[in-house]
């Protein structure tokens, strides 16, 4: 048996309380990370069957002219977004942002219900007019880019 | 004419900044006199050609004078003239002049007010404030200057984005800048102290006050955000972890730790060496802030200016001073190292958990901020890291450090006798126990844990902190009031924050669980019902104001069939931007808010309307309000000591 001092003994209980502290907190971070860190997708992924159905996502693009619903008097509205070249559908019940308009970009969090149809939680205010959601102004100047592509 | 002044006011400064920072290299050459009497005209002369361009700019938007580019992009003839002044900080140019100018002045004031501190630690600490101030001089001067002229100059201005139009926002930048341009102090006494290789505990006690300062503008400045967020955003929220908000928030945490570890090393010369890496780091995470509201690479509710160029030279900047601060001090830190012993129920173990839990909370929010941009940059996939997420982590950690605050309180320096200490909690802990359990079941008829324990944290330290503000005063002599007069404002300080503390809890936690909110579609002459008030809606008219239009809907509010207030929450429409604003009408009283705002118009007479009833959200600046009076205590209470400190030198 090896005799510990009474120093190394103290240290040996501070390293384990160190350890322990650090693995409690490591893993309260990653579970907390697991559970709560949402991707975003594109309308073209999401007919492309790339996201996942009934999971917490977020996603963006251009609200259709013309393709916006209100359900009789209610707060229950639809309308359609696109990436300019996929579209799909989107339902929410609630108030939606001041700058809501069709035409505009717009970012949402919520559930895909099939690969066709999108239900939002919540729809996310911007600014002001000439600002586009950054995810929705990348996606759309790619998109663009691979159309000129396709022209020449 | 005027405006080629301020840029040529701008440019003597940076050369001044220059001067001042290479005073450093003279330490041999020149006499310390000399040194010091050049850094105090060094500093104040560019304090005054700062704050002076700085007027020229507040003049041009107050003329209208459009032919800069600055002001012809956020300012407008029909603006009312508080935002015509405010909005000189409203863009990234004049918020960033906002930010040299604080400096400059934070940095003559530590020269004014030096006279304890020995000369080659001031003169260090402003010949490396120079380089900092020149650095954003460089910057203003070559990537973002306000007086860039625009040419054709435009009849009328672009107007300041609506958002900003708001009492909350004209004092809420300064304020916040204020704050973060504080935690330079530290920063710079870090730098000088590790060049100099010697510290002090009287120079200790003297840098308390600055960082007490720094955190109390900064306190100042979250909260004013948070209470402007509240009225203008319409969403009835005042905290959302946006990345913008979480940029203030991380150096507030990072400073809060500082101010608990610097008592310590002033107390009991320990933890010196922690409190210089936490000031490094503090101002560290004051600049990753600005980087990430000003670089706009961030997704964000706060669009501000998009320009990745101005992104990498804060960028650059950031790696320089977080680098060779860090290298500096591991380089030189071993020389500052005190040993003394303490034991674990000791005070200066439940500061060492303080910080410990608070520095950690730091990190997890950092993370949760970051790394969306770390994942976007290395292609894993487009992620947002939600309000959920902080939620959860921030409470889980933010229990225990309120949790430690009383015994912290009940326990002494080096070693506190264990008996008393437990029979002290035990007493409280069960008397607050019982009062959070009536409370909750009188007023609530709540059985949920969350807000059991929440509640239970937060009475269980105000009681705490009430009752050694008795003990304290018991020792005193004489009357009552003399009594309480001869607390000595140290323990004021720490218990009015302490307090402050627990009523901001008890804010969050009753608002947060017991609002209730309502979302309907209201005809004109329908009555909606929200915890026994009864909301009429009268109807809606039109509004002409100099720069918008507006729709001003009117509510009658009765409670028992009487009349008792009416709400005019408006839906303007800004003339230039054509932006839609909400603006919610609010009534306020001690215990609870009623809060309306209009939604859209959804056919001729009925409207989308939001209506919620929020208990206890005064609660949040009362609560804010007792910490910012500790902060002073703390600030101005401490002059009595010095005095007898110096005498005795």
């Amino acid at each position: 048996m090896i005799k510990l001092t009474k120093t190394s003994k103290k240290r040996i209980v501070k390293i384990c309380i160190f350890f322990f502290a650090f693995s409690s907190f490591s893993a309260l971070l990653i579970y907390a990370f697991s559970k709560n860190s949402v991707y975003f997708y594109t309308p073209t992924q999401i007919i492309n069957k790339e996201a996942p159905v009934e999971k917490y996502i977020r996603i963006g693009g251009m609200v259709k002219k013309k393709s916006f619903k209100r359900k009789d008097n209610s707060l229950k509205v639809s309308f359609i977004i696109h990436d300019l070249d996929k579209s799909i559908s989107v339902n929410y019940e609630g108030i939606l942002p001041d700058l809501f308009a069709e035409g505009q970009g717009v970012v949402m969090t919520g559930r895909l219900i099939n690969f066709n149809t999108f239900v939002a939680d919540e729809v996310l205010a911007k600014h002001d007019e000439n600002y586009m959601p950054p995810e929705v102004a990348d996606m759309m100047k790619k998109k663009e880019d691979l159309k000129e592509k396709n022209d020449k | 004419m005027i405006n080629e002044i301020g840029n040529i006011f701008l440019s003597i400064s940076a050369t001044l900044s220059l001067c001042m920072f290479a005073v450093i290299f003279f330490k041999k050459s020149l006499a310390t006199n000399i040194r010091f009497t050049f850094c105090k005209y060094f500093s104040i002369s560019i304090s005054i050609l700062i704050t002076l361009s700085f007027l020229i700019l507040a003049y041009a938007f107050l003329t209208d004078d459009f032919s800069l580019r600055y002001v012809a992009n956020n300012s407008n003839i029909d603006l009312e003239n508080v935002y015509k002044f405010s909005a000189v900080w409203g863009a990234h140019e004049g918020s960033i002049l906002l930010w040299v100018l604080v400096m400059s002045i934070w940095c003559s004031l530590i020269i004014l007010l030096s006279k304890n501190m020995p000369k080659t630690i001031i003169i260090d600490m402003i010949s490396v404030m120079g380089l900092l101030l020149l650095f954003f001089l460089v910057f203003i001067l070559f990537s973002s200057n306000p007086f860039d002229r625009v040419f054709p100059v435009p009849l009328n201005g672009r107007d300041l984005n609506p958002l900003l139009q708001d009492p909350g926002l004209i004092i809420h930048p300064p304020m916040l800048y204020i704050g973060y341009v504080g935690t330079s102090v530290p920063f710079v006494f870090a730098i000088s102290v590790l060049i100099n290789g010697s510290i002090k505990l009287e120079w200790i006690a003297w840098l308390r006050k600055w960082v007490i300062a720094s955190w109390m503008f900064l306190t100042i400045g979250i909260s004013l955000g948070s209470w402007w967020a509240y009225h203008e955003l319409g969403w009835g929220g005042w905290w959302f972890w946006d990345p913008v908000e979480n940029a203030s928030f991380m150096p507030w945490l990072a400073i809060t730790a500082l101010l608990h570890s610097l008592i310590v090393s002033e107390k009991r010369g320990i933890f010196i060496n922690w409190s210089i890496l936490l000031s490094i780091l503090t101002f560290s995470l004051s600049l990753l802030g600005t980087f990430l509201v000003r670089s706009g690479i961030l997704v964000s509710v706060h669009a501000f200016a998009n320009d990745p160029e101005r992104g990498l030279y804060i960028l650059l900047f950031l790696t320089l001073i977080i680098g060779s601060s860090l290298t500096l001090y591991f380089l030189k830190s071993n020389i500052l190292i005190f040993h003394k012993q303490y034991s674990v129920s000791s005070k200066e173990f439940a500061l060492l958990l303080n910080n410990l839990f608070l520095t950690i909370t730091t990190f997890a929010i950092l993370l949760g901020t970051l790394y969306p941009l770390i994942s976007s940059s290395l292609d894993l996939g487009k992620i947002s890291v939600g309000a959920p997420y902080f939620n959860f982590i921030f409470s889980a950690l933010m229990l225990p450090i309120v949790f430690l605050m009383s015994p912290a309180i009940y326990s002494s320096w080096k070693k506190t006798n264990y008996k008393s200490l437990t029979k002290k909690l035990v007493f409280v802990l069960f008397y607050s126990l019982i009062l959070t359990y009536i409370i909750l079941n009188i007023f609530f008829e709540t059985d949920v844990f969350v807000v059991f324990l929440a509640m239970f944290l937060a009475i269980f330290t105000i009681f705490s902190s009430l009752l050694k503000i008795y003990q304290v005063s018991k020792t005193n002599k004489g009357m009552i009031i003399k009594k309480i007069l001869n607390i000595p404002s140290s323990s004021f300080s720490n218990l009015f924050s302490h307090i402050g503390i627990g009523i901001l809890i008890i804010g969050i936690t009753i608002s947060n669980y017991y609002s209730v909110q309502k979302e309907i579609i209201m005809q004109k002459n329908s009555e909606i019902i929200i915890k026994n008030i009864s909301i009429k809606f009268v109807g809606v008219q039109n509004k002409l104001s100099k720069n918008y239009s507006s729709q001003v809907g009117i509510f009658d509010a009765y409670s028992d069939n009487n009349y008792f207030v009416s709400f005019f929450p408006e839906k303007r429409t800004y003339n230039i931007q054509k932006n839609i604003m909400t603006e919610a009408a609010i009534d306020s009283s001690l215990f609870r808010d009623i809060y309306v705002a209009l939604g859209e118009n959804v056919s001729e007479d009925s409207w989308v309307v939001r209506i919620y009833y929020k208990p206890y959200i005064q609660f949040l600046w009362y609560g804010v309000g007792l910490m910012i009076l500790g902060g002073l205590f703390g600030i101005f209470g401490r002059r009595k000591i010095e005095k007898k400190l110096a005498n005795a030198i």
